[in-house]
């Protein structure tokens, strides 16, 4: 269906990453399957076989590959099963579901009727409508954050709705990363571009507070910011004039691949002299397609980057095992692993009696999930309805049409902001400990 | 000053991209009578067939644009013309758009089914380089154009300047003209007007592919929409060249492109106003062109003045049956729908329930279409706007005054209705398409004005409609709630009835048939329409209350997109705009037939799955059947429906209706030819045996009587 | 208002399109009860008069005063309901309604009738009082064999005489026929004079005739204007204004 809005959905991702949560935790149960199998009684599980089931906008106006996710699920879940399941059981991703944009409800209500799934995952569409019935019946569920469904609120905690990294949604949250990233680029002036879309003038506001609020310490303030383009459009021309007017030399946007696009062509064209910053830009196809255009850009992650030196465990497992089932490394693929990553460690704490709330406690119970050094770290006691106390992301650069992390250590791909103190430089973390 | 000047000149290439599509846009107009809002699918097949060819095949230059210009658009707009649109030369304007509406539908489900639905990044340029930013001139001056800018602009001057010489100065667009006015009248002078048409056809898609191609490059990935949102905006430049006139339509388009950039750099940015404003302002321009634009709107919509030649459309089937055939398929409604009722309450699971409640509340939504385009005889193209505002209302209504739910719902259909019925007031002096253009106009600024801000929409959280209780029983529970939807369903559709049968529908009748023979009796035309357009924005808006109380949520994007307005208009118009059944229908089909071919197209790939010996061959074949096809399958039969309005704009139920009713009526005639009834001798429709009802014993001339529509000399 | 007023009085009626004259200064009256005739050649400009009188037209000059008020600025409907009516050169029937619903419709709107609120509870179902009216007027035209038939099916002449009940429902002061005969072999004709002739004499309506049939006009008309290239040529009682040589040259030709 050809929506308009949901080509936000992009927009979005990179408010997640100002969101995840982090405190210390000890990492729990190892690898391998020594425990009884007990009898249990839950919806979805047999003898030999724990049944989830996913849904996804497979079919939609993007162009979205968000099948990838299931991919992703399914990687993991082979991974676990070659090595004897779990309790006793294997797992199985018994249905794929595509909502095509605009039945997500339904598909959900299918998933519990006649797919008899233990749990939901992944959950990876443009509109979250089913996440009422999935938060009513209680059933475990994990997916893409885009959604406000995800989150959570003291009335209406959603404890049973997990996210990649964390399930709380903060469009105009603010953080140091702008300021910072802007300083250490030389700059002093940032542009801002956003539609005039909720979602995406939201973000537009959290940075011009982030940049109010962090920027003198920086020497670096607004310059310009534009919060009423229409969505998708295709000629920024007097916006890029009013920057050069205006001496900015740090852009970042709030904006679809379509807004990038158009605004760095534009750049390009009138010939400013400004550093980009596309918090939503890794994604190696678009490198691959449009090369130098956003060479020298920065990119966000809120997971270590593929190409991080010295990588951390769960990112060399992921990369295997993406070679091993020929999937591509990508962060839909990602997010499915990371989904049942999660789901199988959620499983593992909960005990070979295991059913769908004994999985969700003991998930709301890690403090620190990190998928072995994939994520930096979240608290899952606050992860569904409030933002975390730290700033924790990784940075990369676009350097010959490749991705390159960038203020990262080896074995450190991660950058800790405190959120709520002046500005200083980041830590360099290989995770929150 | 300098500033506004500077500011006017960036926005001339914008401009120009305008201007190319609403030129496109009147072309197809002039010559042809269709305002194709399919143009933009249109230019979407040229631009994925150059990206295929030059990007995935790495043809030169040239030859991919031969082929993508001069030979795919061409050869679509014969394919058109021959299958389509050389059937509707005759037919009216709403017909017309109708079909346009089906294609536009259809035309980009076609295209990822040919193409696959991977995204199409960075579509090349009409240039030797690959972006079009890599060709700049005048190289680091103050204006600078890119490759994509310049062939732009050069194509657009070209294109108008071309078509200034066809129409002034060469016989052919002459009779292209005249094949608009009256096509009849054309053949009577010896030209041949399926030719002409043809040539017309070939032409304007050309146009489309030329600027499909040309465009492309301005979409970071090729996607229809884009094309389709890019048309929206042209048409306020057809408007400005009343949708005749070539250099107006350039002028117009200039002129808007120039204004959006004025306006991008004067106003605050970060204003209300900016807010609103800005992305409006096509919309908001073609709106008041509408209205006001002098020359537009005393350009009626060309009435043949030989249409009244043409034999008379058979009557409703209504009209035509028995009374013992009438109670007959009362009764068989009521069974069919008590089956239902009692399907949905006993055997099925909360999946199949909760879209059958979803297609019984888009039924309700539905009769608004049938009030105002059945009965009204007007196409609004906003329908999913009154929608929303009855959602939006409901959900505003129980979280700040704490109402009951089921009395919100009321409360958001009053509210709608109202704003039915102020909109109703300016739009009603248009006609045809005109109407339905201002009615687009509207759903787009709503859409771009209204729906972001944070009071009306709830900004990036939907706002919650609880589900209510009515004394014990609780709707939360999703059969209860089904009940109560099919139980205001029956009710909108009783009210749809009791008013189509009372005097506004009669009115309505009387003014669809001829609107000045209506008011020379007596009958308000402002009166009876501006009623209809508030019955049907409030039908709409209890639908959309319903709606976004049935899934928790007012949410704009999965329920109430403009789009989807266009999309019902086609479906209901398919399905048959003058009956309520109709409305049931389409609204359940729209939710059910997508899930129905999602069914079907799992059976191949499990039965290669579970056959694991099949023949390469036969494997090979069943696994291009995927089930991610189904949503697109069914927009091309819904598309495709709209294309049979033309041959029976009385719609597919009614036709199927006749279609049985002669049936049981040949079977009765036989069975009961000894005592032959009065009635049955009226019910013979008159189309099928002209000599037949003879109960005048004049020697009669074939009945000549003209009825319907356009005016008087 | 006395009776010596006229109940239609046209004053230098005047319109253009795109500036050329399609009425000049044309002043018709009409008296209560009586039958006048309107002749001109093709394009003379009867229909734009007729268009004019019943608002369909904005004059671009000229007072219409009916009923000892000024329409200037009325919309049709309105006129209408102040008692004006009219029939089609060109047949305007309502399509997809039976016959009989043809009159129920006119005989609704005469008041301006129908309310919503009704309608919505199921009220305005045809009360007997005006299906008898409806009865009544089929009898008098002769319809009442064809009373449900759908209209798609008539012949034209029925269709004429349909329309002419139509208007007639809505109990005219004053009505203005177009070309009725058009389109009508001789022995309709000649049934359409004798229609019109009864119901001139039952109910004292006003007619303002336009007719090409001559012998037709001769029977109906007292008096008789002629229009002929947007001016009024003559007028007067019928034999005097069709003895005219000038009104024989421009109109009737030789051999009338």
């Amino acid at each position: 269906m050809r929506l308009r809005v949901p080509a936000c959905a992009a927009v979005l991702l990179l408010l997640m990453v100002a969101c995840s949560n982090s405190e210390s935790a000890p990492r729990t149960a190892a690898r391998g399957e020594d425990e009884e199998k007990v009898a249990v009684d839950a919806p979805g599980v047999t003898d030999s076989e724990i049944r989830v089931g996913g849904v996804a906008s497979i079919t939609n106006p993007l162009g979205g590959e968000y099948a990838d996710m299931f991919r992703g699920v399914e990687a993991y879940f082979q991974m676990v099963n070659e090595d004897g399941g779990i309790h006793g059981r294997e797992l199985t991703l018994v249905a794929e579901r595509d909502d095509k944009v605009a039945s997500n409800n339904a598909q959900v209500q299918a998933l519990l009727a006649q797919d008899d799934v233990f749990a939901v995952l992944p959950v990876a569409t443009l509109l979250f409508t089913g996440a009422d019935t999935l938060v009513e019946r209680n059933v475990p569920t994990f997916g893409w954050t885009i959604n406000p469904e995800w989150q959570g609120t003291e009335e209406e905690p959603k404890e049973n709705l997990f996210g990649q990294a964390g399930s709380y949604l903060c469009f105009d949250c603010e953080a140091p990363i702008w300021p910072w990233l802007a300083q250490e680029a030389g700059a002093s002036k940032v542009g801002v571009i956003a539609y005039n879309v909720a979602q995406s003038s939201e973000c537009a506001e959290g940075i011009r507070k982030s940049i109010e609020r962090w920027g003198p310490e920086a020497g670096v303030e607004v310059g310009f910011i534009d919060t009423s383009l229409s969505f998708g459009t295709t000629d920024l021309s007097v916006q890029v004039s009013q920057m050069k007017e205006a001496g900015v030399d740090f852009i970042t946007s709030c904006v679809d691949l379509q807004g990038v696009v158009t605004l760095a062509k534009e750049v390009k064209k009138q010939n400013l002299d400004a550093t980009q910053f596309i918090p939503n830009g890794y994604d190696q196809s678009v490198v691959d397609e449009f090369g130098d255009l956003f060479e020298d850009s920065y990119v966000l992650t809120f997971f270590a980057p593929f190409e991080t030196e010295e990588k951390p465990e769960g990112l060399q497992t992921y990369l295997e095992w993406m070679e091993r089932t020929g999937t591509t490394k990508s962060e839909n693929s990602l997010n499915g692993w990371l989904n049942a990553a999660l789901f199988v460690q959620g499983l593992r704490d909960a005990g070979p009696d295991f059913n769908r709330q004994k999985v969700i406690d003991a998930i709301n119970k890690m403090t620190n999930w990190d998928a072995n050094g994939l994520l930096c770290g979240v608290d899952w006691t606050s992860a569904h309805d409030q933002p975390s106390e730290n700033v924790c992301s990784a940075i990369s650069k676009v350097t010959d049409g490749a991705f390159e992390p960038v203020f990262a250590e080896p074995g450190k791909p991660f950058l800790l902001w405190e959120r709520d103190a002046p500005l200083k430089d980041p830590e360099v973390v290989a995770g929150v400990d | 000053m300098i500033e506004i000047l500077e500011l006017a000149v960036r926005g001339v290439p914008t401009g120009c991209v305008f201007a190319l599509l609403a030129v496109g846009l009147v072309l197809t107009y002039k010559t042809s009578g269709v305002f194709n809002l399919a143009f933009g699918a249109q230019a979407y097949v040229s631009a994925v067939v150059f990206y295929e060819v030059r990007k995935e095949h790495e043809w030169p230059l040239l030859p991919a644009a031969l082929l993508a210009i001069v030979v795919i658009g061409p050869l679509l707009g014969l394919l058109l013309d021959r299958v389509l649109f050389r059937h509707l030369r005759t037919s009216g304007s709403v017909a017309k758009l109708v079909t346009s509406l089906g294609l536009l539908v259809a035309i980009p489900e076609l295209v990822r089914l040919a193409f696959g639905s991977e995204s199409k990044k960075n579509p090349p340029p009409l240039w030797y380089v690959e972006r079009t930013d890599q060709w700049l001139w005048p190289e680091g001056s103050r204006f600078v154009l890119d490759a994509g800018q310049v062939t732009t602009i050069l194509a657009t001057l070209v294109v108008v300047a071309g078509l200034g010489v066809l129409f002034r100065s060469t016989a052919l667009g002459l009779r292209m003209r005249a094949v608009v006015e009256s096509p009849r009248m054309v053949e009577l002078n010896g030209i041949n007007a399926e030719r002409v048409s043809m040539v017309s056809w070939m032409l304007s898609s050309f146009l489309a592919g030329l600027s499909g191609v040309l465009l492309a490059p301005l979409f970071a990935s090729l996607s229809p929409f884009d094309f389709f949102t890019l048309l929206v905006a042209a048409l306020a430049a057809t408007a400005f060249g009343r949708l005749s006139s070539i250099p107006l339509t350039l002028l117009g388009g200039i002129l808007l492109g120039v204004l959006q950039a004025i306006l991008a750099g004067k106003l605050p940015t970060d204003s209300i106003l900016a807010n609103g404003l800005r992305p409006a302002l096509p919309f908001v321009v073609l709106f008041a062109l509408l209205l006001f634009w002098p020359g537009l709107r005393s350009a009626r919509d060309a009435a043949d003045p030989l249409a009244g030649v043409d034999p008379p459309p058979p009557p409703a089937a209504a009209s035509i049956r028995t009374r013992f055939l009438t109670v007959g398929t009362r009764a068989f409604a009521v069974t069919v729908s008590a089956i239902g009722l009692l399907l949905g309450w006993f055997v099925l699971d909360s999946f199949w329930l909760g879209l059958v409640t979803s297609g019984v509340i888009l039924g309700v939504i539905m009769l608004s279409i049938t009030v105002i385009t059945g009965m009204g005889g007007m196409i609004s193209l906003c329908q999913a706007t009154f929608a929303a505002i009855g959602a939006f209302t409901t959900a505003r209504v129980v979280d700040s005054l704490g109402m009951s739910v089921i009395v919100a719902i009321f409360v958001g259909a009053v509210v709608a209705a109202a704003v039915g019925g102020l909109l109703a007031l300016p739009v009603l002096r248009l006609e045809g398409v005109y109407l339905a253009l201002a009615t687009l106009a509207f759903a787009l600024m709503f859409q771009s004005v209204m729906v972001p801000l944070d009071w009306v929409s709830g900004g990036t959280t939907p706002l919650r409609v609880p589900r209510p209780v009515i004394g014990p029983v609780d709707l939360a529970e999703n059969r209860a709630f089904f009940v109560l939807a099919a139980a205001l369903l029956a009710l909108a559709g009783a009210l749809v009835y009791v008013v189509k049968r009372g005097t506004t529908g009669r009115f309505l009748d009387a003014l669809r048939g001829s609107e000045y023979a209506a008011a020379s009796v007596g009958i308000s035309a402002t009166r009876a329409k501006v009623i209809a357009f508030s019955l049907s924005a409030g039908i709409a808006g209890l639908g959309g209350g319903l709606l976004a109380c049935f899934y928790g949520a007012a949410n704009y994007d999965q329920s109430f997109n403009f789009f989807y307005g266009l999309v019902w208009v086609v479906l209901v118009v398919t399905a048959g705009a003058r009956s309520v059944q109709a409305a049931v229908i389409s609204g359940l089909g729209f939710f059910l037939i997508p899930e129905f071919l999602q069914r079907l197209f799992e059976i191949p790939g499990r039965y290669v799955a579970d056959h694991p010996d099949l023949p390469a061959a036969v494997e090979a074949v069943l696994r291009t059947i995927k089930p991610e096809y189904s949503l697109g399958v069914a927009f091309i039969l819904f598309g495709f429906g709209a294309l049979t309005y033309a041959k029976h704009p009385e719609g597919i139920i009614e036709v199927q209706t006749r279609a049985a009713l002669r049936k049981v009526m040949g079977a009765l005639d036989r069975t009961d030819r000894s005592q032959p009834t009065p009635a049955t001798d009226d019910a013979r429709p008159p189309d099928e045996d002209p000599a037949a009802p003879a109960t005048d014993d004049d020697a009669r001339r074939p009945a000549p009587v003209r009825t319907g529509g356009a005016g008087v000399p | 208002m006395s009776e010596a007023q006229a109940l239609l009085e046209a004053e230098r009626i005047t319109k253009r399109f795109a500036g050329i004259s399609a009425l000049e200064e044309v002043t018709v009256e009409v008296h209560r009860g009586e039958l006048v005739g309107l002749i001109g050649p093709n394009g003379a400009g009867k229909t734009t008069l007729f268009d004019c009188l019943s608002g369909k037209l904005r004059p671009d000059e000229g007072d219409v005063r009916f009923d000892g008020r000024s329409l200037v600025g009325l919309p049709v409907h309105r006129r209408a309901r102040l008692g004006l009516a009219r029939t089609f050169q060109r047949i305007e029937l309502f399509s997809g309604m039976n016959v009989r619903d043809q009159l129920l419709v006119a005989e609704r709107a005469r008041h301006g009738g129908g309310s919503f609120l009704r309608d919505a509870v199921g009220l305005s179902r045809p009360t007997a009082d005006e299906i008898e009216r409806c009865d009544r007027m089929l009898d008098l035209l002769g319809l009442t064999p064809d009373a449900d038939r759908p209209i798609e099916s008539l012949s034209l002449g029925r269709g004429r005489l349909v329309e002419l009940g139509r208007a007639l429902m809505t109990e005219p002061k004053l009505l203005f026929l177009d070309e009725p005969s058009s389109g009508l072999d001789r022995r309709e004709t000649h049934d359409m004079g004798t229609v019109l002739q009864a119901v001139q004499e039952r109910s004292h309506t006003a007619i303002l005739l336009v007719e090409h049939d001559v012998p037709m006009v001769q029977r109906l008309a007292t008096r008789l204007y002629v229009l002929d290239a947007g001016h009024l040529i003559a007028s007067g009682p019928t034999r005097e204004v069709l003895d005219d040589p000038a009104v024989r040259a421009a109109y009737l030709g030789v051999g009338v």
